[in-house]
């Protein structure tokens, strides 16, 4: 029988908690024995994880207890349990990528975000579900469940992060994000995804998708964890050929500053055209609720936004296809049917299309600076449509069938091609009681003003503490 | 550049620049990949058409875009 204490414990979020561990009013241990008894609970049914860390977290609970009682107290993350994608590398931990290729890998060293997460006193309590290799549903993976609507998709690639952190399965979790990976799982789950600026935060240890347009990114269930999480894992790094050298601020800095006097660009794609009506009325809102807190607000097109998944086409496909070469050609029957449509194209895009993407992709670059020399941040839906059915790729906009393989990078990979920063936090729900987010991006390296804006946000709304599932607890009211 | 439709890859085609890269593909991933060439091809036509200015295809690093 789960107490409210231990739910309190589970739904918390780190900058709640933080200040209980530090003051020993609650310790690293218990949080983490309920957060695991919590997690064997619902794993069952919700799939969020591949690989329960329980002899691993409970040791680096009890090391957390002995530290802090000994006045080595490390920081807000210092106790409070994390989950890895498990594309992640963890020395010691099996680290399946989702994948029948190599499901049982051990990695012999971890990822440098999880290295970094450790030296600031996290609980690695498990790695979570998530599309094979970033790219694919695989069905020799269960999907992780919606904890809002189960008969809807949890999305990906980052599914068991979205999952684990708003069904109060972990305080916060590292996904990765290639066109959308670990902000279309905050979205309909019902969390905040932060893809920080491209060299940000390494990639070392993460198992690639698209070397230039792979991101190391924070789910949280709050704008302020996010900043947290992102203040530990961020900055320079020799292991990671694209790392950035660029100093790291206090992200927290500026969060509680508001946005009055802000300037924003509003997107809404490149058309108005095949977004759900839920999802434009709840974007609407949140314009409205941004300029009700003083921001000025002009609707602008992004530039060559038309052109995206063509571009992300030309990139994301011909890198993963030469990064699982060997795979494609000698196992691919252990490939799941997405994973190997993509690799086939991408072993076809020519040479000539992948070079002329990335000379395009700075042409993008100087005009999205240019934008940004007129404005704060750009605010955009975070994606055109509600969840699709579990399981499928497809869902309804405006009656019609959309492939949501197609429909992504409009939004969201407009952000990996510029190598932008873009946040993804909760703003409402459909009229099928699934979540709905909006997205922020800004400029690169300016990943506090982004915070900022979110956090203010954020004060705004009542989002529900707890979804329907696991449990069935009764709905918070409503937005 | 416009494709018009007598200019797009058939299966045919497909099969064999598949084969060049030494894929040999089952007829189902063959249709597939031959109706996916057709959309990057009619996709990336409009990129073709933007001059991409003095832009090398070096990585990108985004040091440089930092604010004062």
């Amino acid at each position: 029988m789960t107490t409210e204490h231990e739910l309190d414990l589970c739904f918390m979020t780190i900058a709640e908690l933080a200040p209980l561990i530090r003051s020993r009013e609650i310790s690293p241990v218990e949080v983490t024995t309920a957060m695991l008894d919590r997690i064997d609970r619902h794993n069952g049914s919700m799939h969020a994880y591949i690989t329960i860390t329980r002899e691993v977290a409970l040791e680096q609970a009890r090391a957390a207890e002995r530290e802090i009682a000994a006045g080595d107290y490390r920081g807000p993350l210092h106790g409070v349990t994390i989950s890895l994608k498990d594309n992640i590398a963890t020395r010691g931990i099996r680290t399946s990528c989702a994948s029948m290729v190599a499901p049982n890998w051990v990695p012999d060293e971890d990822a440098t975000v999880y290295a970094r997460l450790r030296a600031a006193g996290a609980i690695l309590v498990g790695k979570v579900n998530l599309f094979e290799y970033a790219f694919s549903m695989n069905p020799a993976y269960p999907n992780a469940v919606n904890p809002w609507h189960p008969e809807r998709t949890s999305s990906g690639s980052s599914s068991g992060s979205g999952v684990a952190v708003a069904a109060g399965m972990v305080h916060g979790s590292i996904g990765s994000d290639t066109g959308g990976s670990g902000r279309a799982p905050a979205n309909v789950n019902g969390a905040v995804g932060f893809k920080a600026t491209y060299g940000r935060v390494s990639r070392r240890g993460l198992f690639p998708l698209s070397y230039t347009l792979d991101h190391t990114t924070m789910m949280t269930r709050s704008v302020r964890d996010s900043a947290l999480m992102l203040q530990a894992t961020a900055g320079y790094d020799p292991l990671d050929e694209n790392s950035s050298r660029v100093a790291v601020p206090d992200f927290s800095a500026v969060i509680g500053q508001g946005v009055a006097g802000m300037r924003l660009a509003l997107a809404r794609g490149y058309t108005h055209e095949g977004i759900d009506p839920d999802v434009t009325s709840v974007f609407n809102a949140a314009v409205a609720t941004l300029r009700a807190l003083g921001a000025e607000i002009e609707e602008v097109r992004l530039p060559y936004v038309e052109h995206c998944a063509a571009l992300q086409m030309a990139t994301m496909n011909p890198e993963a296809a030469e990064i699982h070469h060997e795979t494609h050609r000698h196992s691919s029957d252990k490939l799941g049917e997405t994973a190997l449509m993509r690799l086939d194209i991408g072993s076809l895009v020519p040479a000539t299309a992948y070079i002329r993407a990335q000379r395009m992709r700075k042409v993008m670059r100087d005009a999205f600076r240019d934008l940004l020399d007129r404005y704060d941040a750009i605010i955009s839906p975070a994606l055109a449509m509600r969840p699709g059915v579990a399981g499928t790729w497809t869902t309804l906009v405006d009656g019609k069938d959309v492939d949501l393989r197609s429909a992504g990078p409009e939004y969201t990979g407009i952000y990996n091609l510029t190598g932008m920063p873009a946040l993804v936090l909760p703003a409402g729900f459909s009229s099928e009681d699934t979540p709905i987010g909006i997205q922020i991006a800004g400029r690169w390296f300016d990943e506090a003003t982004i915070l900022r804006i979110a956090h203010a946000f954020e004060e705004t709304s009542d989002w529900p503490k707890r979804p329907p599932y696991p449990e069935d607890h009764p709905r918070a009211s409503s937005m | 550049m416009n494709l018009a439709d007598d200019q797009m890859i058939d299966r045919d085609t497909v099969e064999v620049l598949a084969r060049a890269q030494g894929l040999d593909l089952p007829e189902d991933r063959l249709e597939t990949l031959a109706r996916m060439y057709a959309e990057f091809t009619i996709g990336f036509a409009a990129v073709w058409e933007i001059d991409p200015g003095d832009h090398e295809p070096a990585a990108i690093v985004f040091d440089d875009e930092v604010r004062s």
